[in-house]
């Protein structure tokens, strides 16, 4: 089968995330609908519930790359977040969640967001006390980052 | 040939705009026609110019186009239709202006809804829409969908009193109704679901006595956590302490005891309190679980036997004002619980509100007869409880638990099941979740009970 390139592939992502997927507890959409190359994301994800992340809605910045979907988009919590997976800056570490460590093409920004999610719900991390509520990570040049990273 | 189909694009997009928005497929959103191109003739993904020729035509976004644009904005009125999903399958189509404020569609919003405009948090492409800003900043087209969320309570006691329908009230003696939870809130079940409700034909105080109905409970969130709201409101402990001679009797110290957080953990410890449950069914008690009958009032005979020893009822009885506040007090003679439980109706709303049903198996947990030798749940008496001075719980004063009951989550418990279900297209989590319950995981007959319609017409 062809393969589907990256600019055909993120549409259908974003025409799937406008509709609104599921029961919305993962969300997401260009950061500015203008955005041709559609390189950057914003992405929420609600957290699970019976965990200490209820009732929280945490916001990411998402930035998809040339060689996505090749390569695994840039994942940066904006929210304040307490989880293995990611670091001082808020970038998640794609290689400490197990499901998503091997990068597939076929993941999707949906499957990363619902991994994050399921990654919160895990009972290893269910319970690790949250920062206060409203807190954010430094802001961070993803674009930047990805150039250097080259993805 | 490329700018021909660019165009019909465009009318397509303009003429039946939410009729294309509303068929689109997911899966056939990747275009499958392109397949059949060179991959020459695709990969060019930095030219603006192939990317939007080749857009699939339901993909074609108007905004994208500068003719297009000028033509959207002078054919229509700022006007759109967007969808808002909210919990337990709620959804709304709503027809707003993009120059109102995010606040106004809010409103918009509590009124086709129960969700009040201050508990409402809206959702779209990522992001979380804030009340002062306007609609169309978001760029939100028309057919879209927004996801809303409910937001923490403002107070805990506005949720449960809040979302807890009027006629429910008079059931709650049944302790099996969690107010707030209609996941498990087997009674909703009971009505329609004989069929499939593994609870079904136990009613009022038969529930009392079966272990399976306060597992359930235990198991149960909702409960757990007002369990834990409740132990952390010093009006609470108060009315706790000032019902119950025995704790009065104790001083101050009983207080700074119930504020520990230790204690307080322990108590709304699901753990501890399952642990509590099991040894309990273990020795085959029953009797402990009677002080719930304390609670419904009109129990009758067993709620009368227990009441002596049950120092909560009154904590919980203003709940259920069907069930005869004053009936429990003036039977037994218990004065001091009397007082309380009267004082706190008009006194205190919050309070009131907190004590109903979920906090109601405290009452059993610790409503036990005083025959310490008779009860086989005698661990948890009261005065054992917070006694020995200021030393709190011994630590070797709970034995461990002789089987693990499943602590995990409803989600984690059936990821599989839940897995499968949404793979169907079954995405209303709470639901699946209540419908998994009901039928002990059985994916079929879940399937079977989420059609049926029956569960739509569980209160929320």
């Amino acid at each position: 089968m062809a393969k589907v390139p990256r600019s055909f592939r993120l549409l259908s992502e974003l025409e799937h995330g406008e509709k609104g997927i599921g029961d919305g507890s993962c969300s997401y959409g260009l950061k500015d609908s203008d955005d041709i190359a559609m390189y950057e994301w914003n992405g929420t994800v609600l957290g699970p519930p019976h965990s200490a992340y209820e009732n929280r809605i945490f916001s990411l910045s998402i930035y998809c790359g040339d060689k996505y979907p090749d390569a695994p988009p840039l994942v940066k919590f904006e929210s304040r977040i307490n989880l293995p997976c990611v670091n001082q800056q808020g970038l998640v570490d794609f290689a400490r969640v197990a499901s998503i460590s091997q990068w597939k093409r076929e993941f999707t920004l949906e499957t990363v967001l619902v991994e994050l999610r399921r990654d919160m719900a895990s009972p290893a991390n269910r319970k690790t006390a949250q920062p206060a509520e409203g807190t954010e990570f430094p802001p961070l040049d993803l674009a930047a980052l990805a150039k250097q990273r080259k993805v | 040939m490329a700018k021909a189909a660019c165009c019909d694009g465009h009318n397509h997009c303009s003429a039946t705009l939410t009729h294309a928005h509303a068929h689109v497929h997911p899966g056939l959103g990747l275009g499958l026609p392109f397949l059949d191109l060179p991959p020459s003739s695709i990969l060019i993904p930095s030219s603006i110019c192939i990317d939007i020729r080749y857009r699939p035509f339901h993909t074609f976004r108007p905004s994208w186009h500068p003719s297009i644009m000028a033509e959207g904005s002078s054919q229509s009125s700022d006007e759109i239709t967007i969808t808002v999903k909210g919990p337990s399958e709620l959804k709304l189509s709503i027809t707003i202006s993009t120059s109102k404020s995010v606040a106004e569609l809010k409103e918009v919003i509590a009124g086709k809804s129960d969700v009040e405009k201050d508990r409402q948090r809206l959702i779209y492409s990522g992001k979380v829409l804030k009340d002062e800003d306007p609609i169309s900043q978001y760029k939100i087209q028309n057919g879209h969908t927004i996801h809303m969320v409910k937001g923490a309570a403002k107070t805990p006691a506005a949720q449960p009193s809040g979302s807890t329908p009027q006629p429910r009230l008079p059931q709650m003696g049944t302790g099996l109704n969690v107010a707030g939870n209609p996941v498990d809130s087997v009674e909703n079940v009971h009505h329609g679901l004989a069929g499939f409700n593994p609870f079904a034909g136990m009613q009022g105080l038969n529930n009392l006595n079966d272990p399976n109905a306060m597992a359930s409970m235990m198991q149960n969130p909702e409960f757990l956590r007002s369990m834990s709201e409740m132990m952390s409101r010093p009006e609470i402990i108060d009315q706790i302490i000032s019902a119950n001679p025995q704790l009065s009797a104790m001083g101050p110290q009983i207080r700074q005891m119930m504020a520990n957080p230790m204690v307080r953990q322990m108590m709304s410890n699901p753990e501890t309190l399952r642990m509590v449950m099991q040894m309990q069914s273990a020795m085959g008690g029953q009797e402990g679980m009677g002080g719930m009958g304390g609670m419904g009032g009109g129990a009758g005979t067993d709620g009368q036997q227990n009441v002596p020893a049950d120092p909560f009822p009154n904590l919980f009885a203003p709940q259920a004002p069907s069930a005869g506040t004053g009936g429990a007090p003036t039977t037994t003679g218990t004065g001091t619980a009397g007082a309380t439980g009267a004082g706190a109706t008009p006194g205190s709303p919050p309070a009131a509100g907190l004590a109903n049903p979920p906090a109601n198996p405290f009452a059993a947990l610790f409503g036990n007869p005083p025959a310490g030798g008779a009860n086989p749940f005698g661990g948890l008496d009261p005065a054992m409880l917070f006694g020995g001075g200021g030393g709190g719980f011994g630590g070797g004063g709970w034995p461990p638990a002789p089987a693990q009951r499943d602590t995990r989550p409803p989600e984690e418990v059936y990821a599989t099941q839940l897995g499968q279900l949404n793979a169907m297209g079954l995405w209303d989590a709470q639901k699946n979740i209540r419908a998994l319950r009901s039928t002990g995981g059985n994916v079929e007959a879940a399937i079977e009970l989420i059609f049926s319609g029956q569960l739509d017409n569980a209160p929320q």
